[in-house]
């Protein structure tokens, strides 16, 4: 019918013209234009009521802009309603969608606050905070956290980690303990304020399940979800391009125009034809909407990946055990050295602390430290404990006052400090068991050049006068390390020792003094009736070292017995 | 089938998305008010998302002490063997730390800890068997570990149960007091209590 469909367009203006023409008279053109319209409509309703509908009718179905494009189109009374079933779904598609796009936003527009979003991966603060929850964190200066609140941390316990956990306590050196709510325990690592990265205010739930489930390779429910949101997308595109397709299409439209503007490649065509381009059109429309769709929920995925850093944080279960408990013995038997041949006194300065020299001979002569004395620990396996002598008045001095004994040996190990070669007074005899003897001598000591001299008062000649006599090795011994000195003294002579080995003697040194004093390891006069007369006596009264192992014995050592001590070792 | 007018239903349609965010903001607001503003619940260990569970053959509950050696002179020495089950549902990693380090007279720098994981449930030791291939062992003072390994993050130990089921692993330790202990420590005293924690990995 191509003829009638055009021909009113033309002829009705040329029926104007013609009319004004034939008529003559000022005819009223809005009746003209409205005769053209009636037949115009007329016309259309002969193709059905698939045609454009009049303006008046359209403005008043669809108002909204929203629809303004389809509704010139939207046209007979069967479109202008739609099922309330279909309109339901279309609604809570929408609704569903948008409160998901909500919660994303809600999960990361915080981010431009300069906030932190973060998807909690572990029910460790289950029941408030669940894996798969986004929690946003409000950056907090350092050291303002309050106890109680959730926080952001640092994992202590793994590095490039974050942690999510509630803040209970203060370590005293001003940490922070937090504890995972649905731990038994708080956590045992402390958190430094600084690794503070804000306090929690805001749960977005369920959102950040996709991370979860990607990070434990959870792809079934990666898969139902991507199928519900295509659904939902689906249905939610369907309610609003349903419409057009129902009432005609949008692309009928365009067949309509074409069909104005081409009369002659679309007059010919059925109804059918239309209706089978509409279809084919709008399921392309939705097609490519939906594929939209589906294509932006990666795109809402992955700034959760990349927004949203993972918060770790663990579980956590402890065992403790009760405290295991060690105690060494009061007495290590190995510090205890061997006495040996029956001495008189022996110190072996094993003590840890105290002002007591402990008699190891047995006769309970223990000794007192005085001055400047300072106990050096040592152990079985290492360096025997020793005393050190400070380069002043340090004595170790016998408890009670004894006869001088004509025969005796005296022994002790000595070291110098390394770098100072002073001599010094090592162990001797004196009337005074503090401060400067008025009388001394049975004495062993260190010479000024490193020798070791070995003096006793002896009868100058057949006089009750008495005068300094000694002897001296003639080997340098200040050397910093261990030597044992020994003199034994009896009627026959004394002998001279050092490491075991005789060094020096003389029979005509005999002990001749007699008097009542006391044994003293270390500081004392080194004067002779105010003179210093013993050979090589040294320049100070003291002995600026470390000493072990002071003995006395009541007889003259034999060299076997010294050679045997200085084998033994300190 | 009850028909909405057209206009209706555009209405209602687009009337959807405002109230859908108006949904996810009392959402949003609601969740963050349970989970901030509420204080810490007792914790049980009961949640769905599965658990890490540990206990110990020296639990403190069950009142033995891990050690208790006394009138120790230098080179005493002994062992201990301590059983730890995990019954986590959770793929964990177990750490061993110490608590409450305590020492007198400098004993704990003077006695030696090795700590070797394996198998057996002798608490002396008679059954245990190093692990196949041996674990790096830990060897140093009791003051060292006292002092390296307080907390998880510095803790010690490769044991990483798979929480598919309950696993049990022995950790054997030797103590000695070195032959070289100084007179110094005679009669020193030292304590330290041994935790195992598990966190799921």
């Amino acid at each position: 019918m191509p003829g009638p469909s055009r021909l009113p367009a033309t002829s009705g203006h040329r029926a104007v013209r013609a009319s004004r023409g034939n008529i003559g008279g000022a005819p009223d053109s809005g009746t003209t234009h409205g005769a053209f319209l009636r037949r115009a409509t007329a016309h259309r309703g002969t193709r059905g009521d698939h045609g454009p509908a009049s303006p008046a009718t359209t403005g008043l179905v669809a108002g909204d802009s929203a629809s303004a494009a389809a509704a010139p189109h939207d046209g007979g009374p069967e479109t202008a309603v739609v099922g309330s079933v279909r309109l339901a779904i279309t609604v809570a598609a929408r609704a569903a969608l948008f409160a998901l796009l909500g919660m994303l936003a809600w999960a990361l527009l915080p981010f431009a606050l300069g906030w932190i979003p973060t998807t909690v991966m572990t029910g460790s603060m289950e029941p408030r905070i669940s894996a798969g929850d986004v929690v946003i964190a409000r950056p907090i200066a350092i050291g303002t956290a309050s106890l109680g609140h959730v926080l952001l941390v640092e994992d202590p316990d793994h590095s490039n980690k974050l942690r999510l956990h509630r803040y209970v306590e203060d370590t005293p050196d001003g940490r922070l303990i937090l504890r995972g709510d649905a731990n038994q325990a708080n956590d045992s690592s402390p958190v430094a304020p600084e690794a503070v990265h804000g306090v929690a205010v805001l749960r977005v739930p369920y959102v950040g399940l996709p991370v979860v489930w990607i990070a434990e390779k959870n792809w079934g429910n990666l898969a139902a979800l991507f199928v519900a949101v295509s659904a939902l997308t689906v249905a939610a595109a369907a309610g609003s391009s349903a419409a057009p397709r129902d009432g005609g299409a949008p692309a009928q439209p365009d067949a309509a125009r074409d069909a104005r503007q081409t009369p002659h490649r679309h007059i010919p065509t059925t109804r059918r034809a239309v209706r089978r381009r509409a279809r084919a059109a709008a399921r392309r429309t939705t097609t490519v909407r939906t594929l939209l769709c589906l294509a932006s929920l990666p795109v809402l995925i992955t700034p959760q990946l990349l927004m949203a850093a993972p918060a770790h944080a663990a579980f956590s279960a402890a065992a403790p055990t009760q405290a295991g408990s060690f105690a060494a013995s009061s007495k290590y038997d190995c510090l205890s050295p061997t006495v040996r041949d029956n001495p008189t006194l022996f110190y072996a300065f094993n003590e840890v602390s105290g002002p007591e020299a402990v008699d190891g001979s047995g006769n309970k002569l223990d000794g007192t430290l005085s001055g400047a004395v300072e106990r050096v620990s040592g152990s079985c396996a290492g360096d025997s404990p020793a005393l050190v002598l400070g380069g002043s008045s340090g004595v170790v001095s016998s408890p009670q006052l004894l006869n001088a004994p004509d025969t005796f040996s005296v022994e002790i190990w000595f070291r110098t400090t390394p770098g100072v070669t002073a001599g010094g007074r090592l162990l001797g005899f004196g009337n005074a068991q503090s401060g400067l003897s008025t009388l001394s001598d049975r004495h062993l000591y260190l010479t000024d050049t490193g020798g070791i001299g070995f003096g006793a008062a002896t009868r100058n000649g057949n006089s009750q006068q008495y005068k300094a006599a000694g002897i001296t090795s003639p080997g340098s011994y200040n050397d910093g390390q261990w030597h044992l000195a020994t003199a034994t003294m009896s009627s026959a002579g004394s002998v001279l020792y050092v490491d075991g080995v005789r060094v020096a003697a003389n029979t005509g040194l005999v002990a001749e003094r007699p008097y009542s004093g006391y044994w003293r390891v270390g500081y004392d006069s080194m004067d002779f009736d105010k003179n210093r007369d013993w050979p090589g006596a040294s320049t100070d009264s003291f002995f600026g070292g470390s000493v072990d192992n002071a003995a006395v014995y009541p007889v003259a050592l034999t060299a076997s017995q010294v050679q045997a001590h200085h084998t033994a070792g300190r | 089938m009850s028909k909405v007018s057209a206009r209706t239903a555009t209405w209602v349609k687009w009337a959807a998305v405002p109230a859908a965010l108006l949904v996810s903001g009392v959402a949003v607001s609601q969740a963050s008010y349970s989970a901030f503003s509420a204080t810490s619940e007792s914790a049980t260990n009961s949640w769905k998302s599965g658990t890490v569970a540990i206990s110990s053959s020296a639990d403190k509950t069950t009142g033995t002490a891990t050690f208790s050696a006394e009138n120790m002179k230098p080179g005493a020495t002994g062992a201990k063997c301590i059983t730890v089950t995990s019954t986590g549902t959770l793929a964990s990693a177990v750490k061993l730390y110490a608590t409450a380090p305590a020492s007198t007279k400098d004993l704990s720098t003077w006695i030696t800890l090795d700590i070797t994981e394996g198998t057996g449930s002798n608490s002396a030791c008679n059954d245990f068997k190093v692990l196949t291939p041996a674990a790096t062992a830990y060897s140093g003072t009791l003051a060292a570990f006292g002092a390296a390994s307080t907390s998880y993050a510095t803790g010690w130990g490769s044991w990483t149960p798979t929480g598919t089921a309950s696993e049990t692993r022995t950790y054997k330790i030797t103590y000695t007091l070195k032959s070289d202990a100084p007179n110094s420590t005679q009669g020193g005293s030292a304590s330290m209590g041994f935790t195992w924690e598990a966190q799921n990995s």
